[in-house]
């Protein structure tokens, strides 16, 4: 039972990776266009593994990436659950999808404040500037 | 381009906007004057849900015509000239910094008017806490603060709060029964938040962004009284900055000059002026109005204009709680800690003033992201991060000891003549830095911080090195009885100016341990009066 609900997850995992790929498409208009897709396709599928979330915004991926400043195809084979070499490169891309926030030029910037996945792992807090439910704040949440 | 009124007021903030209301009410033709434009309150909560550093100015667009000065930037606006550089902030817009105020709107303690007599320090007001008290009443009218009848701060009140308490937070709740049985009596914050719906405005629904801004101005703001000025026909003028004031050679303010961003340029001619641009832009503007009748510009025969210059100097302080309390919620501050603002031994020891934050760690880490951070790049991942992110920052907590700075004449605004603005202004020049009795009162806080953290129960806790602003400026164009030591009367005319009024928190003579927007609302309401009344001198 456990099994058939795990392989449910994986099989939704990869439809929702597919309509996110699907948004690359126009992106594929020429060879060097191609690549650039190849790694965001990368860049999401690794993404997802590390980061166990499917639902990954392809704009906050483009910039994840390019703020790795990683060669073309660095990406492609990369197993980052089992290759120690690329532990770090693990971290940070948790790291980003967690904060929202990546380096840019040695400067942190933020790249998505209410979609970074801190809100939902924390559970009991909104992303700033959207409104709740009136006093709600003098209780524990709901979701002890 | 000549324009003609009754009433001049320059400025958009809590002050100007209060006196424009109250003044258009009663007839006055009235001109609003402000540098900066409207604000798209929609934008910017999306600027500040999109900028990386969360600070009181994230929201706001930068204007190249009139720029306002920013936390992380603390020497591109302010030419910093002192020991340590002035950090405190404000807003060049309609409706001025109450844009990205907290909301707590708390009264003075009576003794804060006495400090001289009181304590040997400073100087008094040439108004009694007694005197301020009925205005202190219709500021909170008009202001709608929500707050505890039955709750003593300290101040004396003779009418009730407009509106009931806004709830205290969960974390508050762990506040209180920690120092229940303490000398700490933690207190619910009156508030200028809606605890219900008013008008078009809807009760606060702890959006957790009061600092920069509400996105459904449940928290009051002064565009609030610009419209109402403006639907009592006040007309009011953006992009339009005050770079002038004449006068003649016996005082009297002849017309005021002003560049708009387009660069058109003209004067208003007003039978009265106010000037409410806050504690800097005040003084900027009258010390950049010198003229051969008054060298060292308007207002300034004392020699006190830019002087005295005061903040809230902050002791910052954080820790981890062994038990979930739950920020990251409601409004930014719900509750504080009023006693110790009304100290019998401030001759030796600064009043101060707790503030217990609802926003966990953001100020001094800039976490929930810092947090996130920090545990993914030491390797968590999957549940283990989620349940450990959760379980760290449901036990984030800060508190800021706001300290009372006093008066000194070497802290002060002047002009950078070098850097001329758009507006045709100069930069501001601060010279700044702390005196003995604000360093003794930071080590206090540390202190008092260290005993209420093994109150609470912590696993650990932090400090700030240096003190933070409060961005409560303050005291560079004081109220006083004698023309040769202030710069504005009582009624806050300006002395040898019969038709000019400065309003604002510059003319404090001291600043208490209160955040400082509800005694600037009462001195408007007050100074209002005194407006009028000249019209027919």
């Amino acid at each position: 039972m456990h099994m058939r609900a795990k392989d449910r997850d994986v099989s939704r995992r990869k439809l929702l990776i597919g309509c996110a790929l699907g948004a690359l498409t126009p992106c594929i208009a020429d060879r060097a266009g191609l690549a650039e897709t190849s790694d965001l396709a990368d860049f999401l599928r690794l993404s997802a593994e590390l980061t166990g979330r499917t639902r990954l915004h392809v704009d906050s991926a483009r910039i994840y990436l390019q703020s790795l400043g990683l060669d073309r195809g660095a990406l492609n084979g990369i197993d980052p659950l089992h290759d120690k070499d690329s532990e770090g490169l693990a971290r940070r891309i948790v790291a980003d999808w967690y904060s929202g926030q990546t380096v840019d030029s040695g400067r942190m910037i933020c790249v998505d404040y209410t979609g970074a996945l801190m809100w939902e792992a924390m559970g009991f807090a909104r992303p700033g500037g959207i409104p709740g439910e009136a006093a709600s704040w003098a209780l524990a949440p709901t979701k002890e | 381009m000549d324009i003609h009124a009754d009433i001049l007021v320059i400025g958009s903030g809590v002050a100007g906007a209060l006196v424009a209301s109250r003044v258009a009410r009663k007839g006055a033709t009235v001109i609003i004057m402000e540098a900066g434009p409207r604000v798209d309150r929609a934008a910017s909560v999306r600027r500040y849900q999109s900028a990386s550093a969360k600070t009181p100015e994230s929201a706001y667009e930068q204007a190249a015509f009139a720029p306002h000065p920013e936390t992380d930037r603390p020497y591109a606006f302010y030419a910093q000239k002192g020991p340590r550089p002035f950090n405190s902030t404000y807003l060049r817009q309609v409706g001025g910094t109450t844009w990205h105020w907290l909301g707590s709107a708390i009264r003075l303690v009576p003794d804060d008017f006495e400090m001289k007599s009181r304590f040997g320090l400073g100087v008094d007001w040439p108004i009694s806490y007694a005197d301020l008290e009925p205005w202190y009443c219709e500021a909170e009218q008009e202001l709608e603060v929500a707050g505890d009848n039955d709750d003593d701060l300290g101040s004396p009140r003779s009418a009730p709060y407009p509106f009931p308490p806004i709830a205290q937070s969960f974390l508050d709740r762990a506040w209180r029964n920690a120092l229940q049985e303490s000398d700490y009596k933690v207190r619910p914050t009156p508030q200028a938040r809606l605890s219900k719906a008013s008008g078009d405005r809807p009760a606060c629904h702890g959006s957790a962004s009061c600092i920069p801004i509400c996105p459904i101005q449940a928290k009051y703001d002064a565009t609030i009284h610009v419209a109402r000025a403006q639907s009592l026909g006040a007309r009011l003028l953006t992009e339009t900055c005050a770079n002038f004031i004449e006068c003649r050679p016996d005082g009297r303010v002849e017309a005021v000059r002003f560049i708009r961003s387009d660069g058109a340029t003209g004067r208003v001619f007003a039978r009265a002026v106010c000037v409410a641009a806050n504690g800097i832009e005040t003084p900027r503007l009258l010390l950049a109005s010198a003229s051969e009748a008054f060298p060292g510009g308007v207002a300034n025969r004392s020699d006190q204009l830019g002087r005295n210059l005061m903040d809230h100097p902050i002791q910052l302080s954080w820790a981890l709680t062994r038990q979930p309390v739950w920020p990251y919620r409601g409004p930014g501050a719900t509750s504080g800690i009023e006693n110790y603002r009304d100290l019998k031994d401030r001759g030796a020891n600064s009043a101060l003033r707790f503030e217990f934050g609802n926003e966990g760690w953001s100020w001094p880490t800039g976490a929930p992201e810092s947090t996130a951070r920090e545990l993914a790049l030491g390797g968590l991942r999957g549940q283990a991060l989620d349940r450990a992110l959760r379980e760290q920052t449901s036990r984030h907590i800060r508190v800021a000891a706001l300290t009372e700075q006093l008066p000194l004449a070497s802290n002060r605004v002047t002009l950078d003549r070098a850097q001329i603005e758009k507006t045709g202004l100069p930069r501001p020049a601060i010279y700044f830095q702390l005196d003995r009795y604000t360093e003794r009162a930071l080590g206090n806080a540390k202190h008092l911080h260290e005993d209420m953290f093994a109150k609470i129960g912590v696993e650990a806790f932090w400090h700030k090195d240096d003190a933070q602003a409060a961005g409560h400026i303050m005291g560079t164009a004081r109220m006083g009885d004698d023309p040769a030591t202030s710069v504005v009367d009582k009624n806050l005319r300006a002395h040898a100016h019969r038709n000019l009024f400065l309003v604002g928190a510059a003319v404090f003579p001291t600043g208490g341990t209160a955040n400082p927007t509800l005694t600037i609302a009462a001195l408007a309401l007050r100074a209002a009066d005194a407006i009028l009344s000249s019209l027919t001198e």
